[in-house]
This record gives C-alpha cells, structure tokens and sequence, in this order.
C-alpha cells in the first residue's frame, strides 16, 4: 500500500489549515480608517483604555473595550493594561472617583464594536486580525498579540 | 437653605443628564463629543461592639451609606461632583470646576478633597474601594470628629508627569478655604446651606513617585497648613483659643502589587491655639499600615494596625474627639461575589482616648451601574 501521496496531501493540508490559524489568532490594534491615529506606543495604549485622554492632531482618542469572546479579554488584560480585571474594575472606579475620568465603552459582540470604530473617527479598539480585516473602514495599527 | 439645597440637587441631576447624554454622544457616529459618566456608591452595614458608645455614629456605621459621582467632561474642561446621601447625611461633599491645558495636569476650582491625606485622596467617599470598612481615626472627615479639615474650596494644581521609562512624579498643590469650628466642630464651607463667612485660607500639597506612571503605586510626602476660626464661644474657651493654626506634616507608601497591597501613612500634626497675644503649642503624631492580601474566589485578607503618640496630651484632640484612635488593630475579610459588589466582615479592637471598644462590622457594599 502506497501511503505517501494521501500522506502528503494530508500533511499540505494540516498546515494550511495551522497556518489560516496562526494568522486567526494575532490581536491587533484597530483604530478608524480615516481617523489621526498613525501610531500609538504602549503607554499610549494603556492610557487610553484608562479612560486617560490622548490627543493626535488635535483630536482626543476614544477607547472602546473588546470583551466578544473570554479569549480576547484575558490577551487584553494580560498584554494591553497588565491587570487583573479586579484591578482593571478597581483602578477605572478610582479614576472615575478622583477625577472624573470617563470609562471606555465596552462592547460584548465583535460586529457591533467594529461598527462602532468604523464610524468613529477618533475610536480606538482591538480585535482579531481576521475579523479586522474584512472591515475596510477599520485600519489596523499594530499588533498587540500574537500566540 | 431650602432653596439653595434644591438648586443642587437640580444641578446634580441636571449633570448627570449631562453624562447620560454624552455617553450616548460616543456611540457610533460620534466625533468630538463630550464624555461624561455617573456612579452610585452604595452600603448597607451593621455593627455590634461592646463597651460605651457615647458620642455621634461615624458615617461608616450608618445602616446606609450612599454617594453618587457624576462628571461630565468636553474638550480640555471637564465638572466633577460628589453627593453624599442617606439617613444623617446630605452633603455636596466635592464640586469641582477642571481645566486640563496638557493631558494630566488638571487645574480645579470649587470644593476638593485636600490632598496631603493619603487615604481621602484615594478613596473619596467611595465605601466600596476601601476594602476596610471602616477609615483609620487620623483620616476621618470632619462631621465624623476628624482632626483635620479635609474638604476645602478654592484652588487644586494637580499634575503627574513622566520620570525616565515608566515612571512618573505627581504634584498636587491646593490653596483654599478651610474649616472653621462652630457648634458641631470642623466646619468646611458647605455648598448647600448658608455660610457664616470666618473661613481662612489652608494651604496643602504633595509629591510623590510613582513606580511606574499609570500604576497605582507611590510613595510620597504630605503638607498642610490650616487656620481655623473657632466660632463657638464655648470650644473658644474650653481651648483657649480663637483660633487653631495647624500644621500637618506626613509620609506614606502605597505599593499595590497583586495580590499584594500595601499602604502606610504617618503623620506629624503640630497644633498653636492661638489667643492672642498667647499661644499654646501642642503636637501629636499618628500613623497606620494596612495590609492586603488577595485569595481565590475573590476573597480578600485584610489587617490594619493604628497608633499614635501624644495625642491623649493634647487640648484640640480631647476636646475635639474624644473618640479619637490611639493605638488599636482591626482585621477582616472582603468577598468580592459579583462585578463591583463586595461583603464584608471585619473585627476590630481599639483604644480611643476615653475607652477601648471591640467591635463586629458587616457591610454589603456596591457601584452601579
């Protein structure tokens, strides 16, 4: 019996499909199409979804929180703000408290959140990059995480 | 009174409308709208103690405590309040007007909480933060017997600025109107009742490091001077004094590191009762650490030990607040069940400067929405 041909083929196949799911799985920064956003650096970032404005051309940024799938919660804490979610809670309440910082939005359906960043110029959210990139209105700045 | 107290309310609602509205403005479609935002800090608590309890019930132990925040923020001006209600209690605590010319450095005028207390600045009224139940005795507000005057009205700098990579300075600098004593003791300027006009200026600051500068973590040191008119004819004479010129000098560390955190404070509290020409000078210190220490199931350990010197020897404190905390410990446990709702069971023993008292709190305590 003759098993390298549908060995081959199967093995071509298992990385493909490794492959598509490599790519599935990068967390990137998102921000509107047309928005001022050209880069934001780590603290950048952490300030934003501390509800700590940033300004580009004049313009102040808005996060919006991606909590779609437990997955992309858990990168987000982990890798964007390096907080437990208790802290992350407890630390937007102690803003909020002290200076009347404003939270950022959150979003539990990823179709809505890419929506709402497609049609906010200043918005400022994260995603899958597959999802992401079928969206033309969303432009991806960085990556944020990859497995 | 009557009229001025409805005007806030009205005014309170009028921004949390405000806030409503804007946060409806950063739905899809929005560009540079205002943001805004309002939170109702809840608890209920009960408390059993033994021994004698004669003087007022501090806020904690009010079988309800509730304290709405709303902010509603536009551009580079942002309005920021504090409404402290429920059964005992009716306070505009904070109403603050802000300017932020440069991302974190924001200029306040109206009524703040002064900024060299290390506890008040970061909890506010917020009972649902502070995993303690009850606040360390030195840092109490001034209806609760507390010794220093902790809302003034006027100026606020504050800033926080970067320092090499990650971490940060921030600066805080408030000069305002503080308390005066009356009939009730500490008086700040209320925003809801009519004002006799006799408060002087204090001034306040501090500065700190921050380990990394969007953390909550620092270290840093405190300073206020307070002049405080006293009013009443029979605290003048039972202090001697027409007015108490108090300078407040401290020190604390706030380390927050999961499951960790830390926080220590102690402060220098030099006191000159001042009937002029003669000045009577007394002095006492008081400190506290706290420590925390995170658990599974979202279960929080808490210790918190409180001491002072000196103070039993002082005029202004044994007149002021013969409750006041010399030395005494209190520990507990906090179960977070649900997001931003907690119970809370604590025991406590302490020496006040007329008795000790041992104590049992438990407290329910929530933010919505």
């Amino acid at each position: 019996m003759n098993w390298r041909g549908p060995g081959l083929a199967l093995l071509l196949l298992c990385c493909s499909v490794l492959s598509v799911s490599a790519r599935g799985d990068r967390v990137v920064l998102i921000v509107n199409a047309g928005g001022p956003a050209t880069a934001l650096d780590a603290i950048d970032i952490k300030r934003l979804f501390l509800g700590i404005p940033v300004e580009r051309s004049g313009i102040t940024l808005r996060s919006m929180v991606n909590n779609s799938d437990e997955r992309i919660k858990q990168v987000f804490l982990q890798y964007v703000v390096s907080m437990s979610e208790t802290a992350y809670q407890r630390r937007l309440l102690m803003l909020a408290l002290a200076q009347g910082r404003s939270m950022p939005p959150v979003y539990s359906d990823n179709a809505q959140l890419l929506a709402a960043v497609a049609a906010n110029s200043s918005a400022v959210s994260y995603a899958w990059e597959s999802a992401a990139l079928r969206n033309p209105r969303v432009r991806i700045l960085r990556e944020l995480w990859h497995e | 009174m009557r009229i001025l107290s409805s005007f806030w309310v009205v005014l309170a609602a009028a921004c949390v409308l405000a806030a409503r509205s804007a946060q409806a403005d950063d739905d899809p479609g929005g560009h540079q709208h205002g943001t805004g935002l309002y939170e109702l800090f809840a608890s209920l608590q009960t408390v059993a103690h033994d021994g004698p309890n004669d003087g007022p019930e501090p806020r904690e132990d009010h079988w309800l405590v509730t304290d709405l925040v709303f902010a509603a923020n536009r551009g580079h001006w942002r309005v920021l309040g504090e409404y402290n209600f429920g059964p005992g209690e009716n306070d505009m605590e904070r109403f603050q007007i802000g300017f932020e010319p440069v991302p974190d450095t924001l200029l306040w005028f109206g009524r703040f909480h002064q900024p060299a207390s290390a506890w008040n600045t970061e909890f506010h009224h917020g009972q649902h933060l502070q995993t303690t139940i009850t606040r360390p005795s030195i840092e109490l507000w001034e209806d609760d017997e507390g010794l220093v005057p902790q809302h003034l009205t006027g100026a606020l700098l504050e800033s926080r600025r970067p320092v090499g990579a990650g971490a940060g300075v921030q600066l805080s600098v408030g000069i305002a109107y503080g308390s005066l004593i009356d009939a009730d003791g500490l008086s700040p300027v209320d925003l809801l009742r009519v004002n006799p006009g006799s408060h002087r200026i204090s001034e306040t600051a501090r500065i700190a490091f921050l380990p990394q500068y969007l953390g909550s973590s620092s270290t840093g040191l405190l300073y206020g001077h307070h002049r405080t008119p006293v009013l009443d004819p029979a605290q003048a004479v039972l202090l001697n004094a027409q007015l108490v010129d108090q300078h407040v000098y401290g020190a604390y560390f706030n380390q927050d590191r999961e499951p960790w955190r830390a926080l220590a404070v102690a402060y220098y509290v030099d006191v000159a009762l001042r009937n002029e020409p003669a000045v009577r000078r007394e002095h006492f210190t008081s400190g506290y650490l706290q420590l925390e220490r995170q658990l599974a199931h979202g279960l929080t350990l808490f210790a918190r030990h409180e001491n002072s010197s000196n103070a039993s020897a002082s005029r202004y404190v044994s007149l002021h607040s013969d409750d006041f905390v010399t030395h005494g410990s209190l520990a507990g446990l906090r179960w977070e069940f649900h997001r931003h709702q907690a119970l809370t069971l604590q025991l406590s023993r302490l020496t006040t400067i007329q008795s000790t008292q041992s104590a049992l709190r438990v407290q329910w305590s929530g933010v919505f929405p």
